[in-house]
């Protein structure tokens, strides 16, 4: 499954308010004419009366040049910000089989073990829609699955039934237990649809002709 | 990749903040490219930023613009910790846990809907809406008849059938309203 990651936006959000609160302090400080009450800080604290041209122009040997490193930094971390909102999930590795003697017998490709288990899934009553995602080494997998299910379905048997085909199958095909099984019910709403099938008579079996009197 | 996948109840990523913030910074540095840079190859401020920089450079670090932007910079600030700081309500809850390992989650839409769609078929109800919190089930009933409070006995039942199929971890309580259609 696809997902942003949560921390890094908390991570930035508080870098970005410790910034700005900074800033705020800074200021702050001119606008309460704190220098003239602690006149120790005075070398580092700004004057009330000072302008920002002047202290432009105090420190002009650095300022510029700095804040034009700054203004790329912030449009390089906007850039990287915004990207990071797209939802990712990590790239799949290839699932290898071994031997207990550590001897590798196979490899699979998740792909292919995800798309059977789909398969198997949408096979279920009740279940219209899936998708399976497989993560972890071979000897130890974990599947996150999102079925939806429809309107008329019996939720709790169809979520148990998923989740237990899931951890059975890959079991089977891995020949490991699973780490965990993840499901996310999506409850569609919509109608099952009815797996009906209707099979062709056979020659002879057809719709019996009615014997001449 | 990772060793254990996400929770599927996990807390809201702060998308909303995250990109609003990404936009500032990337149109706050654009922008400043442009100026500093301008700055910084002529000598001078671009013809069009002059006048706006020459009345900010002359403003007092006492005066009330100051003032006003060191307030502003204060809400920013607080508003973006509590942004990051808070939890946040999980768009998902838990539900039906099994003897399987891992865990079985719905969306709290999901299960607004699928409280709704139960509550709708009971006699007497014209329409619904549902609303999810992570403790509580309120369902707001559309009923055409003169006296709803009867009908109130099916709803309930309706919902509380609806929310016991999921199992939901907690379990929320049900609270249902009445209101007669006109």
């Amino acid at each position: 499954m696809r997902s942003i990651s949560g921390a890094r936006n908390r991570l930035v959000l508080i870098v970005a308010s410790v910034v700005a609160l900074a800033a705020a302090a800074w200021l702050g400080v001119a606008v309460l004419d704190l220098t003239a009450r602690w006149p120790q800080a005075e070398a580092l604290l700004p004057h009330a009366d000072s302008t920002l041209a002047a202290i432009a122009a105090h420190h002009r040997q650095w300022l510029l040049p700095a804040a034009v490193a700054v203004s790329l930094l912030a449009a390089a971390v906007g850039i990287a910000l915004l990207l990071a909102q797209v939802p990712s999930r990590p790239a799949a590795t290839t699932l290898r089989i071994l031997d207990a003697d550590g001897i590798e017998l196979g490899s699979l490709e998740p792909a292919v073990l995800e798309r059977v288990l789909v398969e198997r899934l949408e096979a279920l009553a009740g279940i219209t829609d899936a998708s399976v995602r497989i993560g972890g080494a071979a000897s130890s997998p974990w599947l996150q699955a999102r079925v939806t299910l429809a309107d008329d379905a019996e939720v709790e048997r169809a979520a148990g039934e998923a989740r237990r085909m899931l951890a059975e199958d890959t079991s089977t095909v891995l020949g490991t237990a699973v780490q965990r099984v993840d499901l996310l019910l999506r409850l569609g709403g919509t109608a099952a649809p009815a797996h009906t099938t209707v099979e062709p008579a056979a020659p002879g079996t057809a719709a019996a002709e009615p014997a001449p009197a | 990749m990772t060793s254990t996948p996400r929770r599927l109840d996990r807390r809201p990523s702060r998308t909303v903040p995250a990109s609003l913030l990404a936009l500032f910074l990337l149109v706050l540095g654009l922008l400043g490219i442009g100026v500093l840079g301008a700055r910084m190859v002529d000598g001078a401020w671009p013809a069009w930023t002059a006048p706006s920089m020459d009345a900010a450079g002359d403003l007092r670090l006492d005066s009330a613009p100051v003032a006003t932007a060191a307030a502003v910079l204060v809400v920013v600030g607080v508003l973006l910790l509590l942004a990051a700081a808070l939890p946040g309500r999980a768009a998902r809850r838990l539900v039906l846990a099994d003897e399987t390992v891992g865990e079985t989650a719905v969306s709290q839409r999901d299960l607004g809907r699928h409280v709704r769609r139960r509550v709708e078929r009971a006699d007497g109800v014209q329409s619904a809406r549902v609303h999810v919190t992570p403790r509580r089930v309120e369902v707001d009933v559309l009923c055409p008849l003169d006296d709803p409070e009867p009908v109130r006995l099916h709803v309930e039942q309706a919902a509380r059938d609806a929310v016991d199929t999921l199992h939901p971890v907690p379990a929320p309580r049900v609270r249902v309203r009445m209101r007669r259609a006109r």
